[in-house]
């Protein structure tokens, strides 16, 4: 019998009992519906991450000091993360090829008779580089989609060269707004503005930028910005040692937690951290990587997401039983019919594929309202779980080979219990 | 014709059921043999075993000892699946309650035969689609403008006729009727034994049970069957 007959004969077997089977497909539904619903909280989550650390890539450890809150301010713990902490840290650790630091601090900048209060940011020479990978800014009225290149971000000049952040030199680029303010119109290139009483030459401006998620345009303040090399800013800006912000780039994506515990001890030794009562190290210290945190938000979908399985259990399993049921009934009013195929020659292969086929195709349908289901009870789903629920496309196949899956070992018994009737017996059944 | 070919050899058929702990002896050996293109009419009161026999001979069921040789096979040496072969290609089978499909259409019972044909395996044999078959056996009984009803909106005459068109679709070497006139007036069931009578006359073999003497008069021979036994 050709797949096709094979297809027909379980369709008009499936139509000839709507309001049944539609009622035995109900748990197959629900059960679908928890499939999508669950792998969508999932996804939620590692695309919550994805987004807000984008700029830590899955080969980094990002390398910040931990605070303690005192009097409403936070307080380093312990030993500030220094400029030489990131310094000394390739060295130490074999597996750190590079690192990246950024100091913050701020100060009185002032040009000819104008003085600004602002923030100003103590960066490496890929800084721009990486705010284009960060991808929360783009230059005003960039095409959305097109690729973001490091010329279209300097509105004029250049960006610091690895040469100028190993020497400190007194050279710094300024945000869109900030020229503006500072020149009023003039070419600031070449230019000597003053900070906290130092000099520096102005070797670049950024673009104008704005944020790519337009909610945010009105608060953000993308263009008002001032860059130093974090070398010159470390030595010559502060009057106490600042804290430095490092990510530090590791040779090999699979040894991440090796390279954390290298860059653990070198900060032990070096901020003389002890062992606690308990022997737990109390470091002052701490290191994250993409991991970690895709695991935090995962650790808080989880509870979620373990009732809606076992509600995918529950109700596929009710379903299958359902459809099992829906199978038998059918069997057995049609026990003529299975004994008039096998008198003109069905196989009993041909009576199991057909009724087989009949429960795929019933859990099928089934499967395909409760994708319909699962994919409208998203927005519930992320309602529950602050937000983060999000369809995951692959959990659409994922779940109508479940659903299949669920009619074909559920339709299994009957339609061997078709298949061994017995030919006269089957044929003499009223 | 010297020395016909046998279609049915049957040596000393028993079929026994067990109902509870009484055993019903149906067949207590029945050795029969009818050979290609033959008409037989099979003839005996009721509960002779003559269902049962043509149960047997149709490879719907199998004997409790005996050999029954098909065409010179031996069935019972074969498997479900090789005698389910059988029944879709070497027999024809005419059952007294017609026996079709309720949700197909005339047509669609007819082929029924052929879809459980597997395809492209006859080779060039099989050249035709099986809905262009079926049409052509409904034409032989003279049904082709009735291929889209349903058996429903059949008289008992012309739904006999598409069981038989159903019957000679495959081409079989054997068809067996088991009281086919059996549920019809007797002018209907006189349409029913002309087609069966032209069909022997275009060479097929047939075997059919009746209990109606004018009925068995139209075959070439009557055997007789009392008491699970077939009389000499
Ligand atoms: N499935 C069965 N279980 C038990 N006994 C059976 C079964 N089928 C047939 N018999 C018995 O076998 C004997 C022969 O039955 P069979 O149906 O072959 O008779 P028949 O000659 O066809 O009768 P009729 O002319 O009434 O159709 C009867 O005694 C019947 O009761
Ligand atoms: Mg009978």
């Amino acid at each position: 019998m050709t797949f096709l007959n094979v297809l027909r004969t379980a369709l008009s077997g499936i139509a000839a009992n709507k309001l049944r089977t539609g009622l035995t497909m109900l748990g197959i539904i629900i059960g679908v519906a928890s499939v999508i619903a669950t792998l969508a909280l999932g996804n939620g989550a590692r695309a919550a991450v994805e987004n807000s650390f984008r700029f830590l890539g899955s080969d980094q450890i990002q390398v910040s000091g931990q605070f303690a809150v005192e009097d409403g301010e936070p307080k380093p713990a312990g030993k500030l993360l220094s400029y030489e902490d990131g310094l000394t840290l390739t060295d130490a650790a074999p597996l750190i090829d590079r690192v990246e630091m950024t100091v913050r601090g701020s100060g009185k900048v002032r040009h000819g008779q104008t003085t600004l209060d602002m923030t100003f940011t103590g960066v490496d020479a890929g800084a721009l580089t990486s705010m284009i990978a960060d991808g929360k800014v783009q230059p005003v009225g960039w095409p959305a989609g097109a690729l973001l290149t490091s010329e279209a971000f300097l509105a004029r000049g250049r960006f610091f060269s690895h040469s100028e952040v190993a020497a400190g030199a007194q050279v710094c680029v300024l945000g869109y707004r900030t020229a503006d303010d500072l020149f009023l119109g003039d070419d600031p290139i070449g230019q000597t503005v003053w900070i906290n009483r130092k000099p520096c030459e102005v070797i670049g401006v950024i673009a104008e930028l704005e944020t790519v998620d337009e909610q945010e345009r009105t608060r953000a303040k993308p263009n008002d910005a001032f860059y130093l090399p974090v070398s010159t800013a470390v030595q010559s800006l502060f009057e106490n040692e600042p804290w430095v912000e490092i990510t530090a780039h590791v040779t090999d994506e699979a040894r991440m937690d090796e390279a954390k515990t290298q860059i653990a001890a070198h900060l032990r030794t070096r901020h003389g951290i002890e062992q606690g009562s308990d022997g737990k190290w109390l470091d002052d210290f701490r290191l994250t990587t993409k991991k970690d945190i895709l695991g935090v938000q995962q650790d808080a979908a989880r509870t979620f997401s373990v009732l809606l399985t076992a509600l995918a259990v529950v109700s596929l399993v009710v379903g299958g039983f359902g459809i099992m049921n829906v199978m038998l009934v059918s069997v057995t009013e049609r026990t003529r019919e299975i004994g008039v195929r096998m008198a003109v020659g069905a196989r009993q292969q041909d009576v199991v594929l057909q009724f087989l086929l009949e429960a795929a195709l019933l859990s099928l349908a089934g499967g395909l309202v409760g994708i319909l289901v699962g994919i409208l009870s998203i927005p519930l789903a992320a309602s529950l779980n602050a937000g983060l629920a999000l369809l995951d496309p692959a959990s659409i196949p994922v779940a109508l080979l479940v659903a299949l899956a669920t009619g074909i070992i559920f339709g299994l018994y009957p339609a061997l219990r078709a298949a061994r009737l017995d030919p006269i017996e089957a044929l003499r059944y009223e | 014709m010297n020395d016909p070919r046998p279609v049915i050899e049957t040596q000393k058929l028993t079929k026994t059921y067990r109902m509870g702990a009484t055993d019903v002896f149906a067949l207590r050996g029945v050795d029969m043999r009818i050979n290609a293109g033959d008409f037989v009419a099979l003839m005996g009161a009721s509960g002779s075993g003559k269902s049962t026999m043509m149960h047997l001979l149709g490879c719907l069921d199998t004997p409790t000892t005996g050999r029954y040789l098909l065409e010179g096979r031996d069935v019972g040496s074969l498997s479900a699946q090789e005698r389910a072969r059988l029944r879709n290609q070497r027999i024809g089978f005419v059952f007294q309650t017609f026996n079709l499909l309720p949700r197909l259409t005339a047509l669609d019972n007819v082929a029924l035969p052929l879809l459980y044909r597997a395809a492209g395996k006859q080779g060039n044999a099989e050249p035709a689609s099986p809905r262009k078959r079926a049409l052509v056996a409904l034409e032989r009984v003279g049904l082709a403008e009735r291929a889209g009803h349903r058996p429903t909106q059949l008289s008992g005459g012309q739904r006999q006729r598409v069981a038989i068109a159903r019957a000679l679709v495959g081409d079989p070497a054997l068809i067996l009727a088991d009281e086919p006139t059996g549920n019809l007036d007797s002018s209907t069931g006189g349409d029913i034994m002309r087609l069966l009578a032209e069909l022997h006359a275009e060479g097929r073999t047939l075997l059919l049970v009746t209990h109606d003497r004018a009925v068995a008069d139209q075959a070439e021979y009557t055997l007789h069957m009392r008491d699970g036994r077939l009389l000499p």
